[in-house]
């Protein structure tokens, strides 16, 4: 879990080329903390989906699923781990 | 003095088929065109699409085709052939550049095999594609087939394209530059637009506009014509108006981000007032509105916000429909379907429906005619555009059967075009392989002159890194870099103020470019469509738009004024000149940023070597350079104690139907540049600046010595090459006293311009 956020983080730095430590990158709060728009949004989901190997539900798909690192820890899991099942 | 311009003749290819009757029996039903995504990898299920499949309209030259076809039903309508000069005017966003991209791997392979030292594999049809890729061409593709001579201008701001397009052909009608226009707006589908929309969001599952399920736009095939010509020489041989095209006006989004419009409408609803200012109408007089009604949930909230602040309290009563949700979202073609929509529902006195709006989004709360057409008197109508990058244009119609306003058609319209002071320049920039600034190019003029750079073009020496430029397009970098320095040496405050003198609103910013950021779109995106397009992220296609190098200037100098495009090669850096005046001269700015730029990048430079290999010649490489002057109307600059360097008392581009990819000069287009700009000084001798082919001995009453200035020494600066001449000669005639010069150039497909410079002292010595 705590690998996950950290790569969230490094992650999210990279992906919207933020001038920023990752370590500095809070855990909630993060739309407003670091002012991420739509189409930010999309951006670092889709780095997340090539970091992680997943997919991203099309429902899922929105600027809410990145203000908190916990819970975007939590979806990109479950969802590598459905990925992996089903490699199986 | 200004002349009422009227729509003669209009064509439509589309997914219902060739013809505007097709199109209007589509627009009566009210039935959405779209059908299944074909040939396109499906992101994320969104598999509709509104894709040409007629079997006659395949293979790599399909576009062009289409085009030529919606340009001839126009003309045939029109009823010409029409006395006096044809301009041409092609808006697109991806011309024929899906034929290089389908095969960029026998591109890379073929570029690879050059870098190796062994033969490389260019067939017939790869080398066309190369020559096509960058997307003005097309201009040159529809003059050549049709056999249009005049002024030809390749515009792109990005699903605008078409309205500017529009718009700066009703400009040279009233200025009469041209005396009758043919406007083209053609774009097809690609899996890079596809792929690229799709990831940043904007690609829908439907297409719905206004609905409360929607979530996007669907992207499809089109071209669209339009025939425009002055009422007055209209009627004088017996031809048909089908409507009046009232008024247009351009702003630029007051936003910070660089592709995602404002959702307030603020900007969007300027240039609508402006637009119905600029046609002597008033926001009382409109009863339509068509909307550019793409279904994505931002756009269509942003167009319900500008027609409530436009409209006020009547906003309910204006009835609002989208085309596209009926053929769907053509790019570029669009506007020019959306006015064609206008122009039927104007005659018919009937507005068509936004189809599949079975139920509205509670929030927007105007009437947007759902799913069924009505009668309704329209006394006036406007379109609306946006492209990304900022661009909001607007176009006002007027019907032309209504006798209060037929009557008033043949008036000539008032404030609308004043007779113009001297345009000047006070400011200049240049990025070239010699260096940076106006100084680096006193090197040009040496015989044996040397790159003279130290290190490569930098935009971090222009703007903060914070602005995130240096992540964007190459040209766009250079387009900005070479602004900035022009502004600086203008001596003209960035940002911009929001109001005084030199508020940002009365900015207009006009870049020309030959390639822009579209190589860096598909050495980008291309490889990743063959191996994995799943991979593909927002910024790979968002950062290399064409018009970027506007949007960027726009962004940092806070204009918010009209914001143009120009993409016709080589021509393309004077031509933002000329378009520059022509806005000065029509009172929508008071200062142009006008600048040209492109980037030496990899695809080019290896296209470049390719194709003079083929032809067993040597090629000029193409380089990092970009150019730009800050031009301005002469009592305006000495108002606010511009300092100014140079006068331009002529700037003009005509271009013959020559096939793309004859490098020959077009020797009579290049004459006839000469002897326009030449006029005024027919009586003296002018430095000449000429860049590219072309006999200059054969120039009629124009006498021309050399300057010494040697273009080769700039490399392949593509369009920014004629404009860096221009900083050369500006820099000359600044400090000789009454010395004057002419900057031309000549370009493939038969293009020329010229432009002509006088002292400070407008030449008199």
């Amino acid at each position: 879990m705590n690998d996950t956020k950290d790569r969230l983080r490094r992650v999210l730095v990279e992906s919207l080329r933020l001038d920023l430590a990752p370590e500095a990158v809070p855990d909630t709060g993060l739309r407003e903390a670091v002012g991420i728009d739509s189409v930010m949004g999309l951006e670092f989901l889709i780095w997340v989906e090539n970091e992680f190997g997943i997919q991203i539900q099309d429902e899922d798909l929105s600027v809410e699923l990145v203000d908190s690192l916990d819970t975007l820890a939590a979806y990109v899991d479950e969802r590598a781990a459905q990925t992996a099942a089903a490699r199986d | 003095m200004s002349f009422p311009v009227v729509i003669t003749g209009m064509g439509a290819v589309t997914v219902f088929g060739d013809g505007c009757t097709a199109l209007f029996e589509a627009l009566r039903k009210g039935e959405s065109g779209l059908h299944e995504l074909r040939g396109i990898a499906v992101a994320r299920g969104k598999n509709r699409s509104a894709q040409i499949e007629d079997p006659r309209r395949t293979g790599p030259w399909r576009l062009s085709d289409m085009a030529v076809d919606a340009a001839r039903e126009a003309l045939a309508q029109s009823g010409g052939p029409a006395p006096g000069v044809t301009g041409l005017y092609v808006g697109t966003t991806g011309g024929d550049n899906r034929a290089l991209e389908d095969r960029w791997e026998d591109f890379l392979a073929a570029r690879r095999a050059l870098a190796a030292g062994a033969e490389p594999q260019v067939d017939d049809e790869l080398a066309e594609a190369m020559v096509r890729f960058p997307i003005g061409v097309l201009a040159d593709v529809l003059a050549h087939r049709l056999g249009i001579e005049g002024p030809r201008y390749a515009v792109t701001n990005a699903c605008a394209s078409g309205t500017t397009a529009t718009a700066m052909a009703l400009l040279a009608l009233r200025q009469g530059t041209v005396d009758r226009a043919v406007v083209v707006g053609a774009d097809h589908l690609k899996a890079t637009s596809y792929w690229g929309a799709e990831r940043a969001g904007f690609v829908g599952h439907d297409l719905r506009p206004f609905h409360a399920d929607r979530d996007g736009s669907v992207l499809g095939d089109g071209a669209g014509a339009l025939v425009l010509e002055r009422a007055t020489d209209v009627a004088a041989r017996g031809g048909t108006p089908l409507a009046g095209l009232a008024g247009w006006a351009i702003t630029c989004d007051d936003n910070p981000h660089a592709i995602i419009p404002p959702e307030d409408g603020a900007s969007n609803a300027e240039a609508v007032r402006l637009a119905l200012a600029d046609a002597g109408l008033s926001p009382e007089d409109v009863d339509y509105f068509n909307a550019h009604g793409t279904g994505t949930p931002l756009i269509d909230r942003l167009e319900t916000a500008s027609a409530k602040l436009v409209f006020g309290d009547r906003a309910g009563q204006v009835a609002i429909s989208s085309t596209k949700s009926i053929v769907g979202h053509l790019a570029a073609a669009s506007p020019i379907i959306e006015a064609i929509a206008t122009v039927y529902c104007l005659t018919e006195q009937w507005v068509h429906p936004t189809a599949k709006l079975d139920r509205i989004d509670p929030a927007l709360t105007l009437d947007y005619v759902p799913l069924r057409g009505r009668p309704q008197r329209i006394r006036a109508a406007v379109s609306n555009s946006l492209g990304g990058g900022g661009t909001n244009a607007v176009l006002a119609f007027r019907p032309q059967d209504s006798a209060p306003a037929a009557q008033e058609m043949l008036e000539p319209v008032p404030d609308a075009f004043e007779p113009v002071s001297d345009v000047v320049v006070t400011g200049t920039g240049a990025v070239s392989r010699l260096g940076d600034g106006s100084d680096a190019l006193e090197a040009a003029y040496g015989p044996n002159a040397a790159p003279g750079r130290t290190r490569p073009f930098s935009v971090l020496d222009h703007i903060d890194a914070a602005a995130g430029y240096q992540y964007l397009s190459r040209s766009a970098q250079l387009g900005f870099g070479a602004a900035a320095q022009a502004m600086a040496d203008a001596g003209l405050p960035v940002p911009l103020p929001a109001e005084g003198p030199l508020a940002g609103r009365r900015v207009a910013v006009v870049m020309g470019t030959a390639v822009g950021g579209l190589s860096a779109m598909a050495e980008t995106l291309c490889p990743h469509l063959s191996a994995d397009p799943t991979r593909i992220t927002p910024s790979m296609s968002l950062d290399h738009g064409p018009q970027l190098a506007a949007t960027l200037v726009c962004r940092a100098a806070g204009v918010t004024g009209p914001m143009v495009t120009l993409i016709s090669g080589p021509a393309a850096g004077l031509q933002a000149v000329e378009v520059g005046r022509a806005l000065l001269a029509a009172g929508a700015c008071d200062i142009v940023i006008a600048g040209g730029g492109d980037a030496g990048d990899a695809p080019t430079r290896d296209a470049a070597r390719l194709l003079a290999s083929r032809q067993g010649r040597a090629g000029e490489e193409p380089t990092d350079s970009a150019a730009c002057v800050v031009l301005e109307r002469a009592d305006g600059a000495r108002e606010r104690g511009a300092p100014v360097r140079a006068v331009v008392t002529g700037c003009a581009s005509w271009s013959e139907p020559q096939a793309p990819d004859r490098t020959d000069a077009a020797a009579g287009a290049l004459t006839r540049c000469l002897t326009a700009v030449g006029a005024d000084g027919a009586d003296r001798p002018h430095l000449s600046y000429h860049v590219g082919k072309g006999n200059l001995s054969d120039t009629g009453e124009v006498k021309l010595l050399a300057s010494g200035f040697q273009p080769e020494a700039l490399g392949g600066a593509l369009a920014a090459g004629p404009l860096l001449a221009v900083v050369a000669a500006v820099a000359r005639v600044a400090v000789e006293p009454g010395a004057a010069a002419i900057v031309s150039t000549v370009a493939p497909g038969g293009s020329a311009a010229a432009l002509r410079l006088a002292g400070p002292d407008g030449g008199r010595g």
